[in-house]
């Protein structure tokens, strides 16, 4: 069954885009990630073009960040006077990401930079996670809560072992100087504005770097790393998706609440699965996904097309 | 003198067409009569299209007597766009070092449908001043900063047709035109779902004896309807209205997920 997708102006099948969503939803669930890494290559090889896929994802990450958000708040998992941080320079990265998706698209080079940015992130990404989590096996031990979301996030089961709520964070310790709180501010900013812009420029949430730089860069504590960078990626991603709208015309409604109906789906049955599987498997299992993802867009990069014609068509004038 | 009488030639084919709104007919076509029509002069997009396809269809009626061989080649040609056609390294297949080639105002979706191989009707140059040879079509187009290499323009120009090709969107069938009896034909043309929107025009032109004798044109209209018009215009118009709207909508989705699962509740 195809249904007609009015911005991207392709047909695409529903069943398929479905599964798509329920399957960013499911990693969403298992790992407690936004899934924008996944959702975004998922749609491109589906026949979506990389502009309306990247910014359509946004959509969708922010609405599973959103329901992540809330319970985090009302968990008590938020630290504000840090979100609030980052939410104004996750906001200011996503604004300069979609202007430079744009420059870049303009200029023909969009798929090429997004082709290498998901080669290089997801494929750091990836192998540390399955390097820390085969160490982690062999050590024979389960690690704590804050250790145990050392490469990406939280799995549902740690998290509920965290604390409920870490407040340290909003009350400013008073043995940090003037010039370190700056400092802090500043690296706090730096990285979620890079976060944002990355973000923006390749549709993901970004919740897969901020949590581990916040957690192994930034000293914060686990519960709270989590619990903020949700708020952070619901602003982030908000904006990004109504810029990428007014300056590409390229969010398609229609693809994002099919990608969004089947996030839902796919994320209960993520939190239901992710419950009875050790922590260390789940990031081994989410590390070999990015490693395989990485790979494709390697593998893409790296081999001369089949036909004999050594060039590619990469841009085309905006509708 | 010489110059009035030419100048009189051409009035005279020219006039005709200036009246009947119709091409004009060379010199050599006394009686040659090409007629054309469309299956669908429109394709409307609906929430369920998964493309179309027209049929281009006609007579073409030669003067008593005339014994040459007739030719018939239709092409069907999309509203325009420009393209940029990057080379890709051989070594590392990351980046040329040359610059893009850059068509612009050339045919977003293509196709051509003939009696005979293309080569053998007419002559290059006429099939180029037609439009019916992409090569030409594409060469002609061809815009840039610098002006680029033969062998890379022959690269890019490949690479065009074979990346639309891919997509359904160029073709070139040297028997798609059925000759359904002596006068009667008809063309096929099938037109994706990522075929852009817009006016399609559709060209017949008749050949005899590798001479061009009648050509005749149509006119398709490719356009959204209903929900997806609305929703495209919304986004067109309203850009940043649209974009609220859509991300209101996402964040209100995700929070109805999270009551409806029950996890609005402390833990």
């Amino acid at each position: 069954m195809d249904i007609y997708l009015p911005i991207a102006e392709v047909s695409a099948n529903v069943l398929a885009l479905l599964a798509i969503g329920a399957t960013v939803g499911l990693v969403a669930g298992l790992f407690g990630v936004g899934g924008g890494f996944l959702s975004t290559p998922l749609l491109i090889l589906l026949g979506i073009p990389p502009t309306v896929a990247i910014a359509t994802a946004s959509a969708q990450i922010a609405a599973s960040s959103a329901s992540g958000a809330v319970s985090h708040a009302l968990r008590g998992s938020v630290a504000w006077s840090l979100a609030a941080t980052l939410v104004t320079a996750g906001m200011a990265g996503s604004a300069v990401g979609v202007v430079t998706l744009r420059v870049l698209d303009r200029n023909g080079h969009a798929e090429l930079i997004i082709a290498l940015c998901y080669l290089v992130l997801l494929g750091a990404i990836g192998a540390t996670m399955c390097v820390e989590s085969i160490r982690t096996a062999l050590r024979g031990h389960v690690r704590r809560t804050a250790h145990a979301t050392a490469t990406s996030t939280p799995t549902p089961a740690s998290a509920a072992a965290a604390p409920a709520a870490d407040h340290r964070l909003d009350r400013a310790p008073g043995s940090l100087g003037r010039m370190e709180k700056l400092a802090r501010f500043a690296a706090f900013a730096a990285a979620s504005a890079g976060v944002g812009f990355l973000g923006a420029l390749l549709g993901i949430g970004g919740g897969i770097l901020i949590v581990p730089i916040l957690i192994y860069v930034m000293r914060v504590p686990t519960g709270a790393a989590v619990g903020t960078s949700s708020v952070m990626l619901v602003a982030s991603m908000s904006v990004s998706t109504t810029l990428h709208a007014a300056t590409g015309r390229t969010v398609d409604a229609v693809l994002a609440i099919i990608l969004i109906v089947g996030g839902v789906l796919g994320t209960q049955f993520g939190l239901l699965v992710g419950s009875s599987l050790r922590p260390e498997r789940l990031r081994l299992l989410l590390g070999l996904l990015i490693l395989a993802i990485s790979s494709h867009f390697g593998v893409d990069l790296m081999t001369v097309p089949a036909d004999a014609d050594l060039v590619r068509v990469v841009a085309e004038q905006p509708r | 003198m010489r110059t009035g009488r030419l100048l009189l030639a051409a009035l005279s084919v020219a006039l005709p067409a200036a009246i009947t709104g119709t091409p004009a007919q060379t010199a050599s076509a006394a009686g040659a009569d090409l007629t054309l029509a469309v299956s669908a002069p429109v394709i409307r997009i609906t929430s369920n299209y998964t493309g179309g396809s027209v049929t281009a269809f006609g007579t073409l009626r030669l003067p008593a007597g005339e014994s040459c061989r007739s030719d018939i080649v239709v092409t069907l040609r999309g509203p325009d766009e420009s393209a940029v056609v990057r080379a890709r390294a051989s070594a590392l297949a990351l980046e040329g070092g040359e610059a893009p080639v850059r068509f612009v105002h050339v045919a977003s979706f293509f196709k051509v449908a003939a009696t005979a191989p293309l080569a053998t009707i007419g002559t290059a140059e006429t099939r180029a001043e037609l439009g019916i040879d992409v090569d030409a079509s594409l060469r002609r187009a061809e815009q840039g900063p610098t002006r680029a290499g033969a062998e890379q323009l022959r690269a890019a120009v490949a690479a065009w047709t074979h990346m639309k090709a891919r997509d359904g969107l160029f073709a070139i069938a040297e028997d798609g035109v059925d000759r359904l009896d002596a006068v009667l034909f008809a063309a096929t043309f099938a037109i994706p779902s990522a075929a852009r929107v817009g006016p399609y025009e559709v060209d017949a032109f008749a050949f005899c004896g590798g001479a061009l004798v009648a050509q005749r044109a149509a006119l398709i209209q490719v356009y959204k309807t209903g929900f997806s018009q609305s929703l495209f215009e919304a986004a067109q118009r309203w850009p940043l209205l649209y974009g609220a709207a859509v991300t209101i909508t996402a964040l209100g989705c995700g929070l109805l997920a999270n009551a409806a699962f029950g996890r609005l509740k402390p833990k």
